[in-house]
């Protein structure tokens, strides 16, 4: 069958939102919450088998749509996809070494929290300072996409990354020091 | 019914029969079923008019066992053959069970694969024991209902790995009931809360049992329930209270290592008696009887004071995967709107003080934190039985723990994540790492940490066949599917040649499939001829709807989204089925039925892809009614 075939073109036509990066998540939300209630296989209790299969499948790719779009990172990704950008390791550019120098800076703060006299405290800290990275490097993706300057956005994508495997990486942290 | 329901999901198109279906609280201490009668969820009582089964089993020498309060009352004199708490063994490794059984008075058997119990009744295992308590409340609603059972919804703690999962499964089916759905405990609550109070907004569940743990924060917003994170301990609960108070006596008392299982029953029954009365009072007196001839009891005091110092630690044990659970979900304690408290074991008046501080909320305790669970399940079932096509309710669960696979060096690469919602699909690919290379390994594991050997490993199986090819050139897609149920199904298979291996993830621990058409056998044989019949009818009422809505559904669409000679060749395969329908060979039927389900695949997914690009197109997300935004 159509298996794998989208329902829309695309996720953001599948939630009638307008392709950018700035989204409402409430309007999301919404959009998701009234497609699932007319194609969860629940909703399909006295259908056959094989349209319950069918629903199934169509609810999985509008899960899979919804978390695509959810999550910054991978909206962003999706959104270079979309305009025939991969995330190539071997094509794109080498990071910066002014962005790698702080890398190694937050790592090196990151291995150290622990040993420290409040290490809850710092690591509040540390996640902020994170954060405010990530929230800066989304913002430039932003515009860098839509002045189409899409290799560029590539290797911001490629940077945020390893901000949030660095959050990943803090979370790890904090569970320890529960 | 069936394809016309496309356009219109809510609507049946044939009267339809009401059909009886229950939701079974399949608890650690305490079982329950219930249902939804004339458009009210009740539990149903026995013939005492008790509602809660302790889910106690009591195997008897050449005789039916005795499940419920019989059995229980056996349990301090025949402690090797009364099993109690058997939920906490379903779905569990030697290993597992080596650390639990040692808390446990019973007689386990060493061997590989699943631990098994054993009994003056021979030796059984978990799935067995559990299918008994499932049996009896499956007796009793069929005796209240006077009529057999189409389907029941069994709920699982929301923490419950894929093999416990199974398990629970493998225990319904050898029951002999017919699973709609396995739910998990917080959000069955979720739906009788919601329901019941009209709420909307976030919520938390606090489900804290008899042996086990689950935190769930919900999002509800008109009659959808989505699960935004879960969280628990799926070996945590009250009868680990009843350990620390245990131990303590132990100690208070100077009893040794080695206390028989009858005095090890009997202080755990003790310890339970005090932890339930330190609810309502501030002191509990304890009795014991240490040695048979001994004429006055041990005596001691519990004072309430002394009891929470206990308790803390194990309360502490639950707020972690709050806090995670929070985390999770991307939101802060003071999101939440109300905390709801489920499970026999928040009476206690420390958890409930703990769980405020934490959520900074007084805790909803208004609910029956017994009955919650069974009577979300009832109305589960009414829906998913086909009992209310109009009902706007809809349930967004989550995997509880990640899903993942082996990669080099004993490592776990995650393919789902936790907290997904399911339905879901994901593929990955990997390639060969050496020339020629054949075969490929894979290992599916579920659990959080980066080294296999910290996480459950659920199933290994080799995709074969791979045409040589130099190292990395060959691309294998593994696919890993959770279903509505929360059970993962996972496929290989080599991209660029086809070669396809594909099994459907079963827990190592549980029983193979043969073992239960095995013990399905024993029970059927006399029943045989009956169900024949039954099943002749069953295949006659399916070939029926589906014939019914084939014709509704090519007269409203088939014109426009067929080609004729797609037109002609469903038609004929309609004929067929027509034809064999008459006839008394269910099996017949049946392979008509898939064939006209074959050929009519590429049809049903047009019409839906149609539907949902109408749908879309009818509707403006503005139009959507608003609601409230945090996320
Ligand atoms: N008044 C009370 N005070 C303290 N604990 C209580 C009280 N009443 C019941 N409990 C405890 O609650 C537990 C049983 O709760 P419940 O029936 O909700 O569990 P369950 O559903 O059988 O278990 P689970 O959900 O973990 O599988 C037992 O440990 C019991 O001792
Ligand atoms: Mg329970």
């Amino acid at each position: 069958m159509s298996d794998n075939t989208l329902l829309t073109e695309n996720y953001f036509q599948l939630f009638k939102l307008p392709m950018q990066f700035e989204l409402d998540i409430t309007k999301l939300r919404t959009a998701y919450r009234e497609l699932q209630r007319q194609f969860h296989p629940d909703r399909f209790a006295h259908a056959s088998d094989q349209e319950r299969r069918i629903a199934m499948q169509k609810t999985t790719q509008i899960n899979e749509a919804f978390q695509t779009l959810k999550q910054p990172l991978k909206r962003a990704q999706y959104m270079l996809n979309l305009k025939g950008m991969q995330p190539d390791p071997q094509v794109t550019p080498p990071l910066e070494p002014e962005f790698l120098m702080t890398q190694m800076e937050l790592r090196e703060a990151l291995e150290g929290i622990s040993q420290q006299a409040d290490p809850s405290m710092v690591l509040m800290g540390f996640n902020d300072t994170v954060s405010q990275h990530i929230q800066q490097f989304l913002q430039q993706f932003s515009t860098l996409f839509q002045q189409e300057k899409l290799a560029q956005a590539q290797t911001c994508v490629n940077q945020l990354h390893f901000f949030y495997k660095l959050q990943e990486e803090a979370e790890k942290l904090e569970e320890t020091l529960l | 019914m069936a394809l016309l329901q496309i356009s219109e999901p809510g609507q049946s198109t044939a009267p339809h029969e009401h059909r009886l279906a229950a939701g079974i609280d399949l608890g650690t201490t305490n079982s329950l079923v219930a249902t939804v009668r004339s458009g009210i969820a009740e539990t149903l009582a026995d013939e005492n008019g008790l509602h809660l089964l302790p889910s106690v089993v009591a195997y008897l020498c050449d005789e039916m066992p005795l499940v419920g309060h019989e059995a229980q009352d056996r349990a301090n004199h025949d402690p090797h053959n009364t099993i109690a708490s058997a939920k906490r063994l379903l779905g569990r490794g030697l290993d597992d069970v080596k650390t639990l059984g040692s808390q446990l008075p019973y007689d386990f058997i060493e061997e590989s694969g699943m631990p098994r119990i054993r009994t003056v009744a021979g030796e059984l295992s978990p799935v067995q024991i559990s299918a008994d308590i499932l049996r009896s409340l499956k007796q009793r609603a069929e005796s209240s209902l006077a009529g057999d059972l189409t389907g029941v919804v069994i709920t699982v703690p929301a923490y419950f790995d894929d093999a416990q999962r199974q398990a629970t499964k493998d225990a319904a089916q050898l029951a002999g009931l017919n699973i709609l759905r396995l739910l998990n405990e917080p959000t069955a609550a979720a739906v009788a809360y919601g329901l019941d109070q009209q709420a909307e907004g976030i919520f938390a569940i606090y489900d804290l049992g008899g042996g086990t743990f689950d935190i769930s924060i919900l999002r509800l917003h008109q009659g959808v329930f989505e699960v935004m994170s879960t969280g628990g301990d799926s070996a945590l609960g009250g009868d680990d209270i009843d350990r620390m108070i245990a131990e303590w006596l132990l100690q208070q008392a100077e009893i040794g290592e080695n206390a028989s299982p009858h005095l090890l029953r009997q202080i755990l029954g003790a310890a339970r008696l005090a932890k339930e009365q330190l609810s309502h009072h501030e002191q509990a007196d304890i009795q014991l009887i240490l040695e048979d001839e001994q004429k006055t009891p041990w005596q001691i005091q519990l004072s309430r004071e002394k009891f929470d110092a206990l308790v803390d630690p194990l309360i502490s044990k639950t707020l972690l995967p709050c806090r995670r659970a929070l985390r999770d979900a991307g939101l802060n304690p003071e999101d939440i709107q109300e905390v709801v408290m489920v499970g026999g074991s928040t009476r206690v008046p420390r958890v409930r003080e703990r769980v405020g501080e934490f959520f900074q909320h007084e805790p909803h305790v208004d609910i029956d934190p017994d009955k919650v669970v069974a009577i979300g399940a009832a109305i589960q079932a009414d829906i998913l039985a086909g009992n209310k096509p109009d009902n706007d309710m809809l349930l967004l669960d989550v995997v509880p723990l990640s899903l993942g696979i082996e990669t080099m060096g004993g490592l776990v690469e995650k393919i789902i994540p936790r907290n997904t919602t399911i339905p879901v699909a994901k593929a990955q690919d990997f390639t060969t790492f050496k020339d020629g290379q054949s075969a490929m390994a894979v290992h599916v594991l579920q659990g959080e940490r980066e080294l296999i050997t910290d996480c459950r490993s659920l199933a290994r199986f080799e995709l074969r066949d791979i045409p040589p090819m130099v190292a990395g050139a060959a691309r294998i897609r593994v696919t890993y599917q959770v279903d509505a149920d929360g059970l993962l199904s996972v496929s290989a298979q080599e991209q660029t040649t086809g070669a396809h291996s594909e099994i459907s993830v079963k827990p190592s621990y549980g029983l193979s499939d043969n073992d239960i058409e095995g013990m399905l056998r024993d029970a059927m044989t006399s029943a045989q001829q009956d169900a024949q019949a039954r099943t002749l009818r069953e295949q006659q009422v399916e070939a029926d709807r589906v014939i019914n809505a084939l014709r509704a559904a090519l007269k409203a669409d088939g014109h426009h989204l067929l080609k004729r000679s797609e037109f002609e060749n469903i038609q004929q395969h309609l004929d067929s089925l027509l034809h064999v329908t008459r006839g008394d060979d269910p099996q017949v039927i049946k392979q008509a039925i898939d064939k006209l389900d074959q050929v009519t695949q590429e049809f049903a997914a047009r019409r839906m892809d149609s539907s949902i690009r109408k749908a879309m197109q009818g509707h403006h997300v503005e139009d959507f009614q608003n609601e409230d935004a945090a996320s």
